[in-house]
């Protein structure tokens, strides 16, 4: 969907799952802001489970977002990760669209929200 | 970009440049103040010297082990052909200042680079943490060792302004090495 088209709601819900993901869009972001990085880097970074972070990187290289390179430093194997152009792009157009997300609610004027909270159904009091 | 991205960014950030800073150069320029606030003592230089060399290794394999390898971004080589050549320029007109100065007031040339070289040092280690005021502390202990090179009158107290430069990179590189592990210790998805 268009950034421009449809409530914000809409657009959040039609976001980009596979950069939007919390461990994922650490990952890309963190990469973004350099040249490559180990595994361990990545892991301590986002506190991930070893296997947990295994799969994201696969769903990553799969979309052609990151390349993944495996070698050994002094007999312990390592993996290096660096971004792709094209995962550049993916995580800065997402971090755009979040913004633009982000100062369209703030935009809001408080009725809106006032009208929004009117429609959820209060809490039964009654046993109190 | 967006400002929920910049810890991330930022972490990163600072763990390049604690990797990077807290190597040799770091080393070496506090190794240069310590040694200029002793009094001349060959074997103690060389003990601190090889100190130095042994606590940056030290330092390097323990983040390597503990938080990984990171590789700062490479930049294109027209632009590294760029910033080299600018460095130069720099470096030329540093060492022309340097020695027209002293020629002026008193002093030594290799004294004032070697003081830009901490000030310029340590004001990394603070950027790196993304601290915006970080070169203030660098900044009053450059000039408080400058005073010192530079006027003759106080020129007996120049262990003073080394002790001060000394003291700026190590508040500067523990706030950095406390700034990583604090964000890393917290960091989670």
């Amino acid at each position: 969907m268009p950034p421009s088209k449809g409530a914000p709601f809409e657009r959040l819900v039609a976001a980009d799952k596979l950069v939007h993901e919390p461990a994922r869009f650490a990952v890309l972001t963190a990469l973004s802001a350099c040249e490559s990085a180990d595994f361990v880097f990545l892991q301590r970074l986002t506190g991930l489970q070893p296997g947990n972070l295994s799969q994201h990187l696969g769903k990553l290289e799969e979309a052609g977002l990151i390349s993944l390179e495996k070698g050994f430093l002094r007999r312990y194997p390592q993996t290096t990760v660096r971004i792709t152009e094209g995962g550049r792009k993916a995580v800065t157009a997402h971090w755009r669209r979040l913004d633009a997300l982000k100062q369209e609610v703030q935009s809001w004027p408080r009725s809106r929200g006032v009208h929004l909270r009117a429609r959820l159904p209060t809490p039964d009091r009654s046993s109190d | 970009m967006n400002s929920a991205a910049e810890p991330i960014r930022q972490l990163t950030r600072a763990y390049i440049g604690a990797r990077v800073h807290q190597g040799l150069l770091f080393w070496f320029v506090l190794l240069h103040n310590v040694n200029a606030m002793l009094y001349p003592n060959p074997r103690l230089r060389m003990w601190l010297s090889l100190g130095a060399i042994l606590a940056a290794a030290t330092l390097g394999s323990f983040y390597q082990w503990r938080f990984g390898r990171v590789e700062p971004r490479k930049r294109s080589l027209g632009r590294q052909a760029a910033r080299a050549t600018v460095f130069a320029l720099l470096l030329v007109v540093v060492v022309m200042a340097s020695v027209a100065i002293t020629e002026e007031v008193g002093g030594t040339p290799t004294d004032l680079i070697w003081a830009l070289l901490s000030t310029v040092t340590a004001a990394s280690l603070a950027f790196s943490r993304g601290d915006r005021l970080g070169w203030v502390v660098p900044l009053l202990a450059s000039l408080g060792l400058l005073v010192t090179l530079v006027v003759p009158s106080l020129q007996p107290f120049r262990q003073f302004g080394h002790a001060g430069m000394a003291a700026a990179l190590i508040v500067t590189a523990v706030q950095l090495h406390l700034f990583v592990v604090r964000r890393f210790r917290h960091a989670a998805v």
